[in-house]
């Protein structure tokens, strides 16, 4: 009798189960909002009754999928549009070329080796400690302190030591004429400046005590994993930013952020090549009436590192077979839906020096396979190529995080498959893709060179170092070692002419031997709401410019 | 009881059982429709089409084409046979694995089966979920790796079924009789005891089909089991993800399979153990219905 209760309850108490779960759901959400209301709603009244109205100071929120996580910045830790908010340096890098910031004026010596800067006077840390020459030299040495971490900018390498003139003059003597100097100390890092009482043990290299800077503004609150908030700096000493502060939110899913935005809890996106979300989901955002988007510049260049170093990829010919295989226009038609340049050279002739007469190989399936019968590799009898017993099998790595990165490398596989050539694809974590590209353990890798304003000394100087995929791609070539000196020749290069010639045989090199596939020129894209003004695009891909950003009023 | 008569008992129970056999006759056809997949699906899964990206459904592509123009339906049929394929081969390895150990573990006895049985308990002390993960990370992503963590992390639970299921046979009546009969401890290993574990492991090794099959979906959607471009029901749910605000239909063909699939395992699982159920009376259920 009882058990046939408890079976005639049982459909019933799955119901209820269920109807449970549903309310329980239901609660939880609501609880959500709750949440998520709540400060917002208590920040409006701590604005006082007289400012809820206007929308001019209200906060903004920018959704990342990254956290900012430690912004010292003389290390490389943090995310660098973080950095760039809160750190100044002495110049900065616009369009105009070379601006003054920290320093008002500057003097270069005749033989280019002593830079003098002539510092604003108005200007204070966050603290309150004064800037001044004496924490400019502290904040250099403490930078060259640490020469190795930063070894991949040169001009750690040059300069020889800092002097403070007076108060508010300080004199940078280098060891050579080292032409991008300026361009260098306009950097996001590592020639910032942080308050000298947020050193510890007298630097900075093994963490800070504060982050206190000069800049438009303040790092108010950060919760790891969650977010950070920035209030904008009540002493800063350039034009003040018009938003009250700025809430960095973590939302680690593509989808999420874009659901966000949908929702309104997001005010503004804000990316390079896929780090926040792909171009179809761009384009989708774009053609939606809520939205404003914007794009920069083309700024960067996309491009898939050959590794001459490793089996199969070590013949230069097979590099070049490869470089003939890929339908670039493809790509970019299909998977970029036709918003970026197809490239042909590695960095675009735009570039400063980079106007090099270079041979195109456009897409040619035809070519590439006689190229890899020329060179032994025939097509066996699983439709992969072989050569005295070897696969043709290469591995792609890709930073399984970026939206982008995999369906391109999904394409290139089909487009290398029709010619006899595997790819396996490595979706990793980023960290694990870093290692790899230290270790040289991988015979293609998707690659960002750096954009402008480390576009091309930093890059090409950076070619140098074993810690880069590109060191590691290039050093089974013939004459990587020719190609370093010319690369360390270059960069106390005082010739303008000579400079443009060294430029010139160091791009044809790497473009003749095919250790990059270009793809195309990419560029930083922002996707926000309507009432947001003022989404405008910094010199490089790493920076966003908050300060220019402001809420417009609705006219009522 | 002869265990050739149980097998056959529980047969006739399942036959009746109609949700059961709902479900055996969905994987089967799923399973057909893998082996077969060359023939059924009108396109190469891996064929990619820059010009037909992200089309919808039309006489042309029946379920649409993806983010590189690739033909939905036909990956989720040649998907069949990696998830569910993959799926059946860890249990069959892992059920394999773990019994023959526990097994042995129950027949010999001895040093054998504490060092054993300690070493589950090791294992089974963690989530095989969480297990599965840090072998993976730790391994590295890849099909052969997710296979691996799969039957590491699983084979204990065998084991230690396989194990006191020996010991429940091995002093039984038939058993001391074949021994006292002379003869050898294998034969009576495989004649007498073998047999009848084996009901009882097939329903564990059903459900757990299920469960195989999420986890292998699971790793290969965050993108750590099966890599691309191979199709696989998780990989696919993880690419229809990416385009989620765009084509949100593109998640229901690989989520539905994914579900019925899963639904499918728990069904028949459920079926197996009232059919291997001793004390379960097969006209119960027709009572139930009156």
């Amino acid at each position: 009798m009882l058990s046939r209760l408890t079976r005639r309850h049982n459909p019933l108490s799955f119901v209820s189960l269920i109807l449970l779960l549903a309310m329980a759901f239901l609660c939880a959400g609501c609880q959500e909002d709750a949440g998520e209301k709540t400060p917002a709603a208590a920040k409006d009244s701590a604005q006082g009754p007289a400012q809820t109205s206007a929308r001019a100071g209200r906060t903004l929120v920018y959704a990342s999928t990254k956290d900012i996580r430690d912004i010292n910045p003389h290390l490389y830790g943090g995310e660098m549009a973080a950095q760039g908010m809160v750190f100044e340096s002495l110049v900065t890098n616009t369009t105009q070329g070379v601006q003054p910031c920290l320093a008002t004026s500057w003097e270069i010596s005749e033989d280019g080796t002593i830079y003098t800067f002539f510092l604003r006077k108005d200007v204070r840390f966050s603290d309150g400690t004064p800037f001044d020459a004496e924490a400019v030299r502290l904040n250099i040495e403490a930078v060259l302190a640490n020469r190795l971490r930063h070894a991949w900018l040169d001009l750690v390498n040059e300069i020889d030591r800092c002097e403070v003139v007076d108060s508010h003059t300080v004199r940078l003597v280098l060891r050579h004429a080292y032409y991008p100097t300026l361009v260098e100390l306009g950097m996001m890092r590592p020639f910032r400046f942080i308050s000298p009482k947020c050193f510890v043990n007298g630097g900075t290299a093994g963490g800070v005590s504060g982050l206190a800077g000069t800049g438009p503004w303040i790092l108010s609150e950060h919760r790891l994993g969650e977010y950070a908030l920035f209030t904008a700096n009540p002493g800063y000493w350039g034009e003040k930013p018009r938003i009250d502060s700025v809430r960095w939110k973590v939302v680690p899913d593509h989808q999420a952020i874009i659901l966000g935005l949908q929702k309104g809890e997001i005010d503004l996106v804000f990316g390079s090549d896929g780090d926040m979300f792909s171009l179809d989901n761009f384009e989708a955002l774009k053609a939606m009436d809520r939205f404003a988007t914007a794009q920069s510049q083309p700024i960067a260049s996309r491009a898939i590192l050959v590794n001459a170093h490793q089996h199969f990829t070590k013949e230069r010919a097979v590099r070049i077979a490869l470089q003939y295989a890929v339908d670039r226009q493809a790509i970019v038609d299909g998977l970029l839906n036709g918003s970026e340049t197809r490239a042909d050279t590695l960095l675009s002739p735009e570039v400063l020096y980079c106007d090099v007469p270079l041979d195109i190989r456009s897409h040619d399936p035809a070519k590439a396979a006689r190229l890899l019968d020329e060179a032994g590799w025939v097509m066996g009898a699983d439709g992969v190529r072989e050569k005295g017993g070897d696969k043709a099998v290469v591995r792609l790595a890709y930073n399984a995080n970026n939206a982008q990165e995999k369906s391109i490398g999904e394409f290139l596989q089909a487009n290398l498959k029709a010619l006899g050539i595997e790819i396996r694809l490595l979706g990793e974590e980023k960290q694990a893709f870093l290692d790899r590209q230290k270790s040289g353990d991988f015979e293609m890798q998707y690659s960002l060179s750096w954009g402008t304003p480390y576009d091309p000394q930093s890059y090409v100087s950076s070619w140098r170092l074993p810690a880069h995929g590109d060191y590691q791609a290039q050093v089974g070539l013939e004459r990587k070692e020719w190609l370093d000196g010319q690369i360390t020749r270059l960069m106390t290069e005082r010739d303008e002419q000579v400079r443009r010639d060294l430029y010139r045989d160091i791009l044809t090199y790497v473009h003749n031997e095919g250790v990059y596939i270009p793809l195309s020129y990419s560029r930083t894209r922002a996707v926000f709401v309507k009432e947001l003004s003022g989404v405008s695009f910094g010199l490089s891909q790493y920076e966003i410019p908050f300060e220019k950003m402001f809420f417009a009023d609705k006219a009522r | 009881m002869s265990a050739r008569g149980q097998l056959d008992m529980a047969w006739n129970v399942l036959k009746h059982n109609r949700p059961g056999m709902a479900a055996l006759c969905f994987l089967a056809v799923v399973l057909a429709a893998g082996l077969l997949a060359p023939l059924i699906a009108p396109y190469d899964p891996l064929a990619v089409d820059m010009k037909a990206r992200l089309a919808s459904c039309s006489l042309e592509h029946l379920l649409g084409t993806d983010h590189l123009g690739r033909d939905l339906f036909s990956r989720l049929v040649y998907g069949a046979r990696t998830s569910l394929g993959l799926a059946l081969v860890i249990m069959l390895v892992t059920v394999s694995l773990g019994s023959l150990l526990g097994l042995a573990a129950g027949t010999f006895r001895g040093l054998f089966d504490s060092v054993l049985m300690r070493l589950t308990d090791m294992l089974l002390s963690f989530p095989s979920e969480v297990l599965v993960l840090a072998l993976v990370g730790m391994a590295g992503p890849g099909m052969e790796n997710a296979f691996a963590a799969c039957v590491l992390a699983r084979w204990p639970w065998y084991a230690r079924m396989a194990r006191s299921i020996t010991l429940r046979f091995r002093d039984m009546n038939y058993v001391l009789y074949a021994r006292v009969a002379g003869f050898s401890r294998t034969r009576i290993l495989f004649r007498h005891i073998v047999p009848g574990a084996a009901g009882e492991l097939s329903v564990l090794a059903t459900l757990d089909c299920a469960s195989v099959l999420l986890t292998i979906s699971a790793l290969s959607f965050l993108g750590l089991g099966v890599q691309p471009p191979v199709p696989e029901w998780g990989t696919m749910l993880g690419e229809a993800r990416n385009v989620m605000i765009l084509h949100p239909w593109q998640m229901l063909p690989p989520g539905l399979a994914i579900l019925l699939v899963v639904a499918a395992f728990n069904f028949l699982g459920d079926a197996l153990r009232d059919a291997f159920d001793p004390c379960f009376d097969p006209r119960g259920t027709t009572r139930r219905k009156a």
